[in-house]
């Protein structure tokens, strides 16, 4: 009985948002404005759904039920609760609600909330979807739903208004103009993320075909398809395929470009891209092939290469996307390019662990901080929404000086911000990155040393340009556009408090899950040493056998002084340019050509977006629509409209003909086919 | 014997058959079919179905014909058809029916159908009554929903309805 | 002798009185009670028939196919039963709406209830005579509901051609129902079937001719194709409520009857039916779709494709002894084809209450005009065609499926599988014709009233279509026992 009520928990977590989702139209025919609180109300059932989960979870009870779906292909539905997937939920589930219920506060005066809320509850569910289901097909759905919904939310102000536009206006890169309209971005994200999708979809296939099987559980059960494919030597392919899905749904190099455009869409939207719905999919999707993938070089089959590419491309990601972060004058997109380069780090993380002899450091790592960046990234965006829709631009040079302005939303960025930063010994944010630094240390592979540096890198980097944000947006003199705000009347305040609640629990929980940082991780830890013990047989070498001593046995200490350098570093250069204002950046960039250059250079976004828009969009449409107009003239005039439609309409006439109306011909046929039947069962 | 009174009586049955469809009058019509009707009567005398025969008789020449006729005579106005017939058609039609026949006469005479004994007892009636009323009962059942289905869509395509009426409702 | 308590017979009981009684009441109440009455006592007759129907079926496991009597409670009846009963619901809550400001509403519903009591028991009848009056039960209501709108020409051609091929149809069926009588001595079919088994070979023409004659006569009501010539006339000129009534309830009796009588006779006769409902699929389907394809009448064009999905519908049978999913497809194609097209037809008729006429010319810019009935539109219209997450998809798949696997055995089922491919493609032409009239042409358009009970069809029909594209299993697995049941009965 127990077991069956657990089992349709597990399903309710995922059908509650679609349910919700389905109603919001019902909904919306009597009020518009209680269809948000209903929508909150749903996401709040479908948090706790999956928080009373947990206890019964973490004593590593897995949860697996599955019903036949197709039975004439032997597929099944299912949903898989067991630690990973059960961890993610609450995630979701708890940081959609508090979105959610921002939402409220920021769609408010918004004519269109009903489609608003139908995507959104469309998107949490699609992301408690993948999170839950037992199988690859199952999760592919999910997979694409998730695309939809964003595509949907991205392009959500369809009308294209400038002020919804993302981009400086007229400028143009190597003949570009890098200014986008909201349709134009959700299509950019939806595309980039299909070309992701179609190799993941290749990959399952693949997978499909020798394994017989989209489950995770058979796979792991059954390794006879690994050995299959690895002695064709398509295990690697299929499996990097796969992480193509991941790539392109969690915005990694090369695929990274559509993230920095999906700003477009309402800031809460952003937030839950961001935070906890979108990107992290594809986080997730290595967390979930991971421990399978390693579990299987118990059994002699390697897929060293898999990890070593997650790793790279991760590490590539995060610097890429930071140094980016140092120059761009938008605040969405600044937190844009924080993302994609933390998403490196979570994916370096769980690369590494693959090339570890201690899977778990790596891949509890990974996960600590996917769940505090979940945390301080959904509360550094609500925040984020909060100052755009108080200032009315997205600019954060329209801003400056906001200190007094907006009290509490200056301490709940600073909170979340100094997680981001990795700011020592009390926020989540330096624990995690530094259980990132350790792992990639002591993994003692080749790559180890060359992504270490980059980690401390991009951490520098992050902590300066943090810096740099905050420092613009709340310090300093008021902007122009302030000033101008405030002579036409309309006074700078703190935003309603449904909007900041949600960002303030963030924030403090930020610091004070962070001052139990430690603690924290090595609870993960622990419980997921067990669970890939108990689940996929890895075992963790230094297992937990010393209670007493274990509390700084993770803590290497070379990672913290690192991370507490790179930390200093980047904060103190932060804090001369642009909080203190001893150097004015602006001459500083053009006081020698090296920095001039560099800086155009991450200015224009490494040249990347320009260059895939050429190669991929720009030239390839006129290629087409050159052998289009060739095909045009030749095939389809001649062949299709001449021939193939004569012939259709030519029979089509036929049988009208016949059709005459008149009885007697009708019951000539009749009487000709009662002859013509006998006629063919005799024969 | 039988056979002269069985051609005798195709011959008359088949004749009526054509007068009732090619006659012009209604009336004519309906008593060409009556005389179908009796014809297939008589068959099944022939056939030693004197039961069978009865039936036919009283229900289908003795109400069913006679119901036709009375709503014949009750339409008031004469009904005037507009004669599209292609005379082609006609032709096509009488071919086809000979082929028709030609071919199910065909099968039928192929078949074994020769061989079957003549010499089976005669029907039980009561027999024929106890299956209505118990095995076929539920058929039985449906027959009277039939005919107050018939009934009711009878009634409602042959009301004349006050057309100004409807307007006013409409 | 069936037992009064058995469910058919209760079915009768709930849906013929309350049949009989809605004109009666009319009569003795005179004009003082407004049709939404009549409606709902027709519809709680028919809730309570379906519920009671699912209740049974999920009590009770124990089922024989064929019985000894003249009725039987089977898996295969219960299918077409639950079917039928959905689309006789979903018509009847389609027609408020529509019939509201006509008169005689109380013989439109009672009309409605006593022909659907002849659908069910065509379903479950296992007697010759007990199919023919229940057939007959099914289509006099009919011939006068296709002639319901008296004051407009094209109804009262409908309802004459219709009568009058019904009249033929039954007269064939009555033949092959006496000479199959004349071969046996038995109108049971369980006996029929038994006696067919061990028939002489001298008698086979003889029986063929009986099986040809049944499939004349059940093919009229399933639109086979040298039998069809009436449909789209008649179902252009009813109204769209019967319309969807004869599209998606008496044509899927034909196929109940067909499935009891042709398919299992011609296994009992030991004999290759297989070309001979190959060759008609393959001309069903190819002529209901391409005569499809130039219609300008939403209601003609659905016609024949209801004539082509009929082709699709045969290539199960005709693969029926090589294997099991093809009929299963056909099961589950019947049932869903059920559902599609009475949604299609009800939608038609909320397009037909609201802006008066079906030619596709004038549905531009419905998808703004009516979103609800649109979308329900576009959605039965992407089943119809098999757009994968739909419910069409599963069991076309099935289905053609079916004819691969069965082409290992005779090379020309391949022909059966790459006809329906082709056919369901060319199909998908004219169904995105309607889609883009809906959606992309047109131009200021404002939102008009769409009636409330056309939307609960809508609705209803939506969630049944996708719920069923998303999770087909359970029907799956129902066809796999009523096959299961099948082959027991057959060994």
């Amino acid at each position: 009985m127990e077991q069956n009520l657990n089992e349709l928990t597990a399903w309710m977590i995922w059908i509650i948002p679609f349910v919700a989702a389905m109603m919001m139209p019902l909904i919306g025919r009597y009020s518009t404005n209680i269809v948000g609180y209903v929508a909150s109300g749903f996401a709040f059932l479908s948090a706790v759904t999956a928080i009373s989960f947990l206890p019964h979870v973490l004593e590593s009870h897995e949860v697996h039920n599955q019903v036949l779906w197709i039975s004439s292909i032997n597929l099944k539905a299912g949903v898989l609760a067991d630690p990973l997937s059960i961890l993610m939920a609450n995630i979701v589930a708890w940081i959609s609600f508090l979105i959610t219920v921002y939402s409220i506060g920021y769609m408010k005066e918004d004519k269109d909330k009903v489609r608003f809320w139908f995507w959104m509850m469309f998107f949490i569910g699609s992301m408690q979807l993948i999170v839950l289901s037992d199988n690859l097909l199952q999760m592919f759905f999910g997979w694409e739903g998730v695309g939809l919904a964003s595509y949907a939310l991205i392009s959500f102000w369809y009308r294209d208004k400038k002020q919804h536009h993302v981009g400086t206006e007229n400028r143009a890169v190597l003949g570009l103009i890098e200014y986008y309209s909201p349709t134009h971005a959700g299509m950019k994200a939806f595309i980039m993320t299909k070309v992701g999708d179609i190799m993941m979809l290749a990959g399952m296939f693949l997978i499909f075909s020798f394994a017989g099987t989209f489950g995770f559980r058979e796979l792991i059960d059954d390794t006879t398809w690994a050995t299959n494919m690895a002695t064709n030597g398509l295990l690697i392919p299929a499996i990097v395929l796969l992480f193509g899905g991941a790539v392109g749904k969690s915005a990694q190099f090369p695929l990274n470009e559509w993230l920095l455009e999906a700003m477009t869409g309402p800031t809460a939207v952003s937030a839950l891209i961001h935070a906890a719905t979108m990107v992290k999919a594809g986080v997730f999707l290595v967390a979930r092939l991971g421990p399978i993938l390693f579990a299987l070089s118990m059994t002699g089959i390697l897929a060293d290469q898999f990890f070593e590419i997650v790793a790279l491309t991760g590490a590539i990601t995060a610097l890429l996307l930071a140094t980016q972060g140092m120059v761009n004058m938008e605040l969405k997109k600044v937190l844009a390019y924080s993302t994609g380069s933390q998403i490196g780090y979570m994916m370096m993380a769980l690369g590494m662990a693959g090339l570890s002899e201690q899977f778990v450091d790596g891949y509890t790592a990974g996960f600590f901080h996917l769940m505090s960046h979940a945390m301080f990234k959904a509360s550094l965006f609500m925040a984020a929404g909060s100052l755009i829709h108080v200032v009315g631009s997205r600019f954060m040079t329209d801003m400056g000086g906001l200190k007094k302005s907006l009290p509490k939303t200056y301490i709940f960025v600073w909170a979340s911000g100094l997680a981001l930063m990795g700011a020592p010994f009390i926020t989540t944010g330096f624990w995690s990155k530094d259980a990132i630094f350790a792992s990639i240390y002591e993994s003692e592979h080749v790559f180890a040393l060359p992504i270490f540096i980059i980690a401390v890198l991009t951490a520098i980097i992050t902590s300066f340009y943090t810096t740099r944000m905050i420092g613009i947006i709340f310090f300093g003199k008021r902007s122009d556009h302030i000033t101008k705000m405030e002579e036409s009347g309309s006074n700078i305040h703190e935003v309603d408090k449904i909007m900041w609640i949600p960002y303030g629990i963030l924030a403090v929980l930020t610091i004070g899950i962070g001052i139990f940082g430690l603690t924290a991780e090595n609870n993960i830890h622990d419980m997921f040493s067990e669970y890939l013990d108990h689940s996929f047989g890895i075992h963790s070498i230094h297992t937990i056998n010393n209670e007493e001593s274990e509390f700084f046995d993770n803590l290497n200490i070379i990672a913290v002084v690192f991370s507490l350098l790179a930390f200093i570093v980047g904060f103190a250069l932060g804090y001369i340019f642009y909080i203190g204002k001893y150097v004015d950046p602006n001459k500083f960039v053009n006081s020698n050509l090296v920095f001039y250059s560099f800086h155009k250079l991450i200015l224009n976004r490494w040249y990347l977006n320009t260059l895939i828009y050429w190669c991929f969009i720009v030239y390839p449409l006129l290629l087409i629509r050159r052998i289009w107009r060739y095909f045009e003239k030749t095939v389809i005039d001649l062949g299709m409209n001449n021939g193939f439609e004569y012939a259709i309409k030519w029979s089509s006439n036929i049988i009208h003909k016949t059709q005459t109306g008149i009885v007697q011909s009708y019951l000539y046929v009749f009487g000709a086919g009662l002859l013509f039947i006998l006629m063919i069962l005799l024969v | 014997m039988v056979d002269i009174s069985f051609l005798v009586i195709s011959v008359l049955t088949v004749v009526c058959a054509i007068a009732s469809l090619e006659l012009r009058s209604l009336i004519y019509g309906s008593i060409a079919l009556m005389g179908s009707l009796l014809g297939i009567a008589f068959f099944f005398l022939l056939l030693d179905a004197p039961f069978v025969a009865m039936f036919q008789v009283a229900v289908y020449v003795g109400s069913i014909a006679v119901l036709i006729l009375f709503t014949v005579m009750l339409v008031k106005r004469e009904l005037i058809f507009t004669k599209i017939e292609d005379p082609k058609r006609k032709y096509i039609g009488v071919g086809l029916m000979l082929i028709l026949i030609v071919g199910l006469g065909s099968v039928i005479m192929d078949s074994g159908l020769k061989s079957i004994s003549t010499h089976s007892a005669p029907i039980d009636f009561n027999e024929i009554g106890e299956d209505f009323l118990t095995y076929y009962w539920p058929a039985l059942v449906i027959m009277a929903l039939i005919l107050s289905s018939s009934i009711t869509g009878a009634l409602v395509l042959a009301r004349r309805e006050n057309i100004e009426n409807e307007q006013h409702t409409n | 002798m069936i037992e009064i308590t058995s469910m058919p017979i209760i079915l009768i009981i709930i849906l013929g009185t309350a049949g009989v009684f809605l004109p009666i009441i009319s009569i003795i109440q005179k004009k003082t009670i407004s049709s939404t009455l009549y409606w709902i006592i027709s519809l709680t007759a028919l809730l309570f028939s379906i519920f009671y129907v699912v209740y049974r079926l999920i009590s009770s496991d124990t089922l024989s196919t064929f019985s000894e009597d003249v009725l039987t409670i089977d898996l295969l009846g219960n299918l077409f039963a639950i079917s039928m009963l959905l689309v006789a619901i979903l018509t009847t809550v389609g027609s408020l709406d529509f019939i509201r400001k006509k008169s005689h509403s109380s013989i439109y519903f009672s009309l409605i209830l006593l022909s659907t009591i002849g659908m069910v028991l065509v379903a479950y009848s296992t007697d010759l005579i007990m199919l023919f009056v229940a057939w007959e039960l099914m289509s006099i209501p009919t011939y006068v509901l296709a002639g319901f709108l008296k004051k407009n020409p094209s109804s009262n051609e409908s309802a004459l051609k219709y009568f009058l091929f019904g009249a033929l149809s039954s007269a064939i069926i009555i033949y092959g129902i006496s000479i199959t009588y004349g071969l046996t001595g038995s109108t049971n079919i369980t006996e029929v079937i038994r006696i067919f088994s061990t028939i002489d070979a001298e008698m086979l023409p003889l029986s063929l001719l009986a099986i040809s004659m049944f499939i004349a006569g059940f093919g009229f009501k399933m639109g086979l194709v040298p039998f069809h010539m009436w449909l789209p006339d008649t179902y252009e000129g009813a109204p769209p409520t019967i319309t969807a009534l004869l599209a998606a309830g008496t044509k899927k009796a034909g196929f109940a009857a067909a499935i009891r009588i042709i398919i299992i006779g011609t296994i009992a006769l030991n004999f290759d039916w297989m070309v001979a409902l190959g060759i008609i699929a393959i001309m069903t389907m190819t002529i209901g779709n391409i005569a499809a394809i130039l219609q300008k009448n939403l209601t003609r064009m659905l016609a024949y494709s209801s004539i082509g999905h009929a082709g699709y519908i045969l290539i199960g049978l005709s693969t029926y002894p090589l294997s099991n999913i093809g009929l299963q497809g056909s099961l589950f194609h019947i049932f869903n084809h059920a559902i599609m097209k009475c949604t299609a037809f009800i939608a038609i008729t909320g397009v037909l209450i609201a802006i008066k006429t079906t030619y596709i010319e004038k549905i531009k810019g419905l998808g703004i005009k009516m979103p609800i009935t649109a979308l329900g539109f576009t959605i039965s219209l992407l089943a119809l065609a098999g757009v994968p997450p739909l419910n069409g998809f599963w069991s076309k798949l099935m289905l053609f499926g079916a004819a691969l696997d069965a082409g290992s055995t005779y090379s020309w089922m391949y022909w059966l599988a790459i006809a329906g491919v082709l056919n369901s493609a060319l199909s998908l032409a004219y169904y995105g014709w309607i889609i883009r009239k809906m959606y992309f042409e047109g131009e200021k358009i404002t939102t008009i009233k769409e009636p409330r009970s056309i939307i609960a069809v809508m609705i209803f029909s939506i969630l049944f279509i996708v719920g069923i594209g998303v999770y087909p299993e359970p029907i799956i697995q129902f066809t796999d026992k009523i096959i299961f049941q099948l082959t027991m009965f057959l060994s």
